[in-house]
């Protein structure tokens, strides 16, 4: 028998005022996020204990554990990884590989971005790929533009195939229980259908500026990019490990975040290094940044907002032949509202209310997955849908070069349309195959 | 040994003075940077060869990169034009505002440690509204051999 809602309104109330002033903040930049998020969750937590809706113990279990460590670890392997120049490597190689076809550069570049975003962190690969994508080009004598473009999208949505390619995957997957295999197995064939798509339509739409400016050689040498190749080796081996236990972590009973910190261990002991330069370059902001939003949330769950919500939710849900609509208009909300803010806090929100309709009787497997491919392919809509497509545009603007520069009314010329072209295909494969999300 | 003895004067940068100024002065004096001053003539900042070579030709793009670049770079070189506009371009705008000074009595390894601080090869000699000169490493380490050489004579 489920508790009535009614008693609890003026709890809502606040709960729901407070969370949409946090978001308010956070979302207006008139303060970092981080910040706006400390203030939110200082706010629920306060008020939440003073009426009685919310107490700093719930506060504390509302902190996803695996999310925050899985985060932290991947992002020390990654600090430790930057430095040794493999990523620089590897875009040369790449560069050189395609010949100088300008087509060809991008599908590589592209590949290459996607790959590296299934496994760390996407931000991380933009920011070492946009300098070096503008170096390349130039020698070629290309407009880096479609280049910063694509690879900012496809790194989005490569991330969005794995469980651990992007922050809103941890986020499902640590709630759902969704171990990595299982995400790659679900996510992976429809992401793939989406990247092909994604760089053909690239391809056309951008099919003045792919054209070949004469035969240039890429000149960099990259065994001059590997600044240290005995850490190097290192690391690889401890990434080469990290991606295994990642496949095996559901039979070897092991949290995903406990695998990511196995690899830090594993580094720490083979590389030894200086302690200092590993925790300073750690994003801790975002690490602060979800922790608030994960106590905000908190506040508005324990109030039974989102209970509430979810039960609205579930009356649609139940119906027959109403699931599927259901996720393609979670899929399609997600997808238009990542575009527009960021993906976290939408994500972080939406988590309870689809976790809480499991008690509704509702299979909720399908909405995982609807949830994931929006907040995925959103950030593709607009400059600020993602923090690697403000990554790129920053270094479209920096490098100098006019008719480089992103400007938001050319992505929303440019990455609107690919935002759709990804979602319709989503949403005709979720129709098509929709059995295969059923679990 | 106190930074005046080794002070070199040199001109110094006003507003409105060209970057060609700036580098014929820098040559001139064997220096990477020079005092500027404000139309009152009082001391406000400094020009540095390498900020602005830094913010005019080197693209961001380079700096991570440089390492291996190899010398079939023509496309990312500076072309001839922009090298002849950047010349005619006023300092103004390449002021910086932090600058290293120390009084006429500092002793050397005063000017050394604040050469360290401010990531600069040069030290200002400044008496109160008064410029003196510029100190730099090459000065010190010259001073250095030859107080060695009169030790040893």
């Amino acid at each position: 028998m489920e508790e009535p809602l009614v008693s609890t309104t003026q709890q809502m109330w606040i709960a729901g005022t407070i969370l949409f002033a946090a978001y308010g903040l956070i979302f207006s930049e008139w303060m970092h996020r981080a910040g706006a998020a400390i203030v939110g969750a200082v706010v629920m937590v306060g008020i939440g204990t003073w009426i009685g809706f919310y107490s700093q113990e719930q506060a504390i279990h509302a902190l996803d554990g695996n999310t925050l460590l899985l985060l932290a670890g991947m992002m020390m392997v990654v600090v430790m990884l930057r430095p040794t120049g493999g990523f620089e490597y590897l875009a040369i190689r790449i560069a050189k590989w395609s010949k100088g076809d300008p087509k060809l550069l991008l599908i590589y570049l592209c590949f290459a971005v996607s790959v590296i975003s299934m496994f760390l962190d996407n931000v991380t690969t933009v920011l070492i790929f946009a300098p070096l994508t503008v170096l390349i080009t130039r020698i070629l004598r290309l407009n880096p533009l479609p280049y910063l473009m694509a690879q900012a999208m496809l790194s989005n949505i490569g991330g969005a195939a794995t469980l651990v390619g992007d922050p809103p995957n941890l986020m499902i997957g640590s709630t759902a229980g969704i171990d990595f295999t299982h995400f790659l197995l679900k996510m992976g064939p429809p992401i793939a259908v989406i990247w092909i798509a994604t760089v053909g339509l690239l391809l056309l739409l951008f099919r003045e500026q792919l054209v070949g400016q004469g035969r240039h050689t890429i000149d960099l040498d990259e065994r001059k990019a590997i600044t240290d190749p005995v850490g190097l080796k290192k690391a690889l081996f401890t990434l080469v490990i990290i991606v295994a236990l990642f496949f095996t972590h559901h039979h070897l009973h092991l949290y995903p975040a406990f695998v990511a910190f196995i690899g830090v261990a594993l580094l720490f002991l083979l590389v030894r290094p200086n302690p200092e330069p590993v925790f300073g370059k750690m994003e801790w902001s975002v690490l602060v940044f979800f922790t608030g939003l994960f106590i905000i949330v908190g506040g508005v769950e324990s109030s039974g907002l989102l209970a509430l919500i979810g039960e609205q939710l579930a009356i649609l849900a139940q119906q027959p032949g109403m699931l599927l609509a259901t996720c393609i208009l979670l899929m399609w909300v997600a997808a238009l509202l990542s575009a527009i803010v960021d993906n976290i806090p939408f994500t972080v929100a939406m988590i309870p209310i689809v976790a809480g309709l499991e008690g509704h009787g509702v299979n909720i497997a399908p909405l995982w997955w609807a949830l994931a491919i929006g907040v995925g392919l959103g950030g593709n809509g607009s400059h600020i849908g993602a923090t690697a497509n403000i990554i790129c545009v920053a270094e479209s603007e920096r490098c100098g070069i006019p008719e480089a520069r992103i400007t938001p009314m050319l992505w929303l010329r440019k990455g609107l349309p690919t935002m759709l072209f990804g979602l319709l295909i989503s949403s005709l494969l979720f129709t098509l195959f929709f059995d295969h999300f059923l679990e | 040994m106190i930074l005046d003895r080794l002070a070199k004067p040199t001109e110094v940068m006003r507003p409105g003075m060209q970057v060609s100024s700036f580098f014929e002065r820098c040559i001139r004096y064997n220096v990477s940077g020079l005092p500027y001053v404000n139309e009152q003539g009082i001391l406000c900042g400094r020009l540095s060869m390498r900020h602005l070579f830094r913010e005019t030709c080197i693209p961001p793009y380079l700096l991570r990169t440089a390492h291996f670049l190899g010398d079939d770079i023509d496309a990312v070189n500076i072309p001839h034009q922009q090298a002849f506009d950047l010349l005619a371009r006023s300092v103004d705008p390449f002021v910086l505002k932090q600058y290293a000074f120390a009084s006429p009595n500092s002793p050397i390894i005063k000017g050394l440690a604040m050469m360290e601080q401010f990531g600069t090869n040069y030290i200002f000699i400044v008496d109160g509204s008064d410029y003196h000169g510029i100190v730099t490493r090459q000065d010190i380490a010259r001073r250095m051999i030859e107080a060695t050489k009169d030790f040893i004579l």
